[in-house]
């Protein structure tokens, strides 16, 4: 606790540590709202300039915007179908859905609270044992153990959005098979990259680097939204949500007090494992707040237990990422390895001893996240009463400036055309995805883990030598797949009783 | 049994009719796109020392997958649709027995015609695609949000105009003057000289 106390004194007391501070917030939740230009471009554009940085700002800086930057996408997603990173896409199922009912406000306040919520249990969880538990997840969580919870959410994430189970998996399955194409992650060898039909040939390089998953995020989310409403307004269907303003009531707080409690725990728990992170920490959160609620049916259609789950969870993953990084020296994750780079740039190693030999750096870094995530609710507040009034301006005037955010954020991304293409593709497909009942989101799923779950799985049998019994004689790997197989059979059971069906988010 | 259910009942034979035919052809799609990537799977499938699975071991079991899930499905809403017929249920799960979310994008496919203007809403992004590799993003984009407003019919000269200004500066004020964002130039002259003059005016003259 006095660490803390010291580290905030420092943080606070210091002018160019505040600035650098406030900076980081801004930047981070704008970076994190919009598509493409996520925290990582934030990121990258900004580590050439912590070489001249004291280290302790370069790192305060970085963590900062990782906690904004995953609340950011959440306000786009909520009223407009975009989320700002793939860790905010379930926070689209319903928080989309709240703002057709004229619920934008709630639905963003909710998300407000529950990352400010999540971020700083997260942060507290951090500050308490970082070492004990970077110790033992290092430990305990090999390949295996990785494969298994990549199932184990791939079980209890596969129907949603969906209109059936059988529809959730075939997207799920979908997804797996997109993230094939592109190198394979032992051999490096390319697969999907030519092709031959009925004597045809092509080959692309585009494809011999993989589809990335943000051109198609946008492309089912963003891109099909508007198809959605521009063939509505063609056929003279024109659907206007409410510019609401007001925050949900500690009532409706106390209501799901157990999913933000159970999405803290599994946003922190998938947030600590490397690759792993804040992307499969939402899905997870939000499939577990979906399997647990009394109000299953209503998810998908605008449930405040959805976003909830989702943006406490994703939230909840920021300080645990950052756990393995300190004490360990091992980031999990694109932006904990910049964080990294900023360590070995000004000379120093991210370990147990930094706690010894640089222990100012890491309070004031805790307690810069601590700030960071309370001052979350500030800011939130704020946009949410002066973004909310976007909504009174007709979908119509709105679409292309959405358009044009997608184009410019999958453009950016590699600057290639064909992601654009990619994009667009997406959207078609998403919008007859969405008629037939099948789910965008399963695919991004799908397709996200993918390629983390195959890697896992051939270093999993290279290590027990090709016996997939190897995998019960490691028991965290055991229940998991014991549980996933057990969430599988009994949705299974469910969908066969004929009890299984839920509206599709679109609804 | 609700007034409802009992002006539905006349049509439910055709209505089942459909959704076995659109439970067939989801089936035969699956199938088609896992076949299709299981015959593909021969151009890479080599050896990895060490790894007996080979580069294709992956995508095969996924493939295999698809046609399970494919298959069971089919088979589930087949049974569901007998079950229906056979008035063991009441059919109150199957509103949209193929699965369709009710008023989902564009509503039932079964009642909805595709306009001229439906298919031109799908076709000018790719046309616009097509476009700005070769007359510059600065160039076609204005043309684009135009024509994108058009068929969501807005038809005011003044909103139009003031959409597309909006739209269009604040993409160019964002991305180009302040992210510096490199966006095609197009390779066709004078497209080419008049995308480079927007992006200097907008880098030093907004």
């Amino acid at each position: 606790m006095e660490s803390f106390l010291h580290g905030t004194a420092a943080l606070f007391t210091d002018p160019t540590g505040l600035l650098i501070f406030v900076c980081g917030l801004l930047g981070g939740m704008l970076f994190g709202a919009i598509p493409g230009v996520n925290m990582l471009t934030l990121g990258a554009v900004l580590l050439p300039f912590t070489i001249t940085m004291e280290p302790t700002h370069a790192v305060m800086l970085f963590s900062v915007i990782y906690c904004s930057g995953v609340f950011g996408g959440a306000i786009t997603a909520i009223l407009f179908n975009i989320p700002g990173a793939p860790e905010n896409a379930p926070t689209c199922f319903d928080g989309y859905p709240m703002t057709m009912k004229g619920q934008a406000g709630k639905a963003i306040g909710a998300a407000v609270c529950c990352s400010a919520l999540g971020g700083v249990a997260s942060a507290c969880l951090m500050m308490g044992a970082t070492g004990a538990i970077a110790n033992w997840a290092v430990r305990a969580f090999g390949p295996q153990e990785i494969f298994a919870l990549i199932f184990f959410g791939l079980a209890v994430s596969a129907s949603i959005g969906a209109s059936s189970l059988w529809k959730g998996w075939l997207s799920v399955f979908a997804g797996l098979l997109i993230a094939t194409v592109g190198t394979d992650p032992v051999g490096g060898i390319p697969r999907f990259d030519q092709w031959n039909l009925f004597g045809l040939e092509y080959r692309s390089y585009y494809l011999s680097a993989g589809i990335h998953f943000i051109p198609l995020i946008l492309g089912f989310f963003a891109v099909s939204e508007v198809l959605v409403q521009a063939t509505n307004i063609s056929r003279g269907v024109r659907e206007r949500p409410k510019a609401a303003l007001e925050f949900p009531t500690m009532a409706e707080f106390w209501r799901v007090r157990f999913t933000m409690l159970r999405s803290v725990c599994v946003g922190f728990f998938a947030g600590i494992l490397p690759g792993i992170g804040a992307t499969l920490a939402a899905f997870l959160g939000y499939s577990q707040a979906q399997r647990w609620s009394r109000n299953r049916e209503r998810f998908g259609t605008g449930e405040i237990e959805g976003v909830v789950a989702s943006e406490t969870a994703n939230n909840a993953a920021t300080g645990a990422a950052m756990i393995p990084l300190l004490a360990l020296g091992l980031p999990g994750g694109a932006l904990t390895a910049m964080i990294m780079g900023i360590f070995q740039i000004h000379g120093m190693e991210p370990g147990p001893l930094i706690f010894i030999n640089s222990g100012d750096l890491v309070w004031i870094t805790f307690a810069a996240m601590f700030w960071a995530n309370l001052l979350i609710v500030l800011l939130g507040w704020i946009q949410t009463k002066t973004v909310v009034h976007i909504l009174r301006v007709p979908f119509r005037w709105l679409a292309p400036g959405i358009l044009m955010l997608a184009i410019i954020g999958a453009f950016a991304l590699r600057n290639l055309v064909i992601d654009v293409w990619v994009m667009f593709l997406a959207g078609v497909i998403g919008y007859f995805l969405r008629a037939t009942g099948y789910s965008p989101a399963g695919i991004v799923l799908g397709l996200i883990l993918g390629k983390i779950g195959e890697s896992a799985f051939s270093k999993s049998m290279q290590l027990m030598h090709y016996d997939p019994t190897g995998f019960l004689g490691r028991p965290i790997a055991a229940v998991l797949l014991i549980l996933g197989t057990i969430a599988i059979v009994s949705s299974i059971l469910r969908e066969l009783r004929g009890s299984g069906r839920r509206p599709a988010p679109s609804d | 049994m609700s007034p409802r259910q009992n002006e539905a009942t006349p049509d439910r034979p055709v209505a089942l009719l459909r959704s076995s035919r659109r439970a067939v052809l989801e089936w035969l799609a699956w199938t088609v796109i896992a076949g299709v990537a299981f015959l593909q799977t021969g151009n890479f499938n080599r050896e990895i020392a060490d790894y007996a699975f080979g580069a294709d071991g992956w995508p095969l079991a996924i493939c295999t997958a698809i046609v399970l899930g494919a298959t069971l499905q089919l088979a589930f809403r087949l049974r569901q649709d007998h079950r229906i017929a056979s008035g063991r249920t009441d059919g109150k799960d199957d509103a949209a027995p193929g699965g369709s979310p009710a008023g989902g994008p564009g509503g039932s496919s079964d009642t909805f015609r595709p306009s001229l203007q439906f298919v031109a809403i799908f076709l000018l992004p790719f046309v616009y695609l097509f476009l700005v590799p070769r007359l510059g993003f600065y160039v076609m984009t204005p043309f684009f949000i135009v024509a994108l407003l058009f068929l969501m019919q807005v038809r005011s000269i003044v909103t139009l105009a003031l959409v597309t200004a909006s739209a269009y500066g604040i993409a160019l004020l964002i991305f180009t003057r302040f992210f510096y964002v490199a966006l095609p130039v197009g390779r066709i002259e004078p497209f080419y000289g008049m995308n480079n003059a927007i992006i200097a005016l907008a880098r030093t003259g907004l």
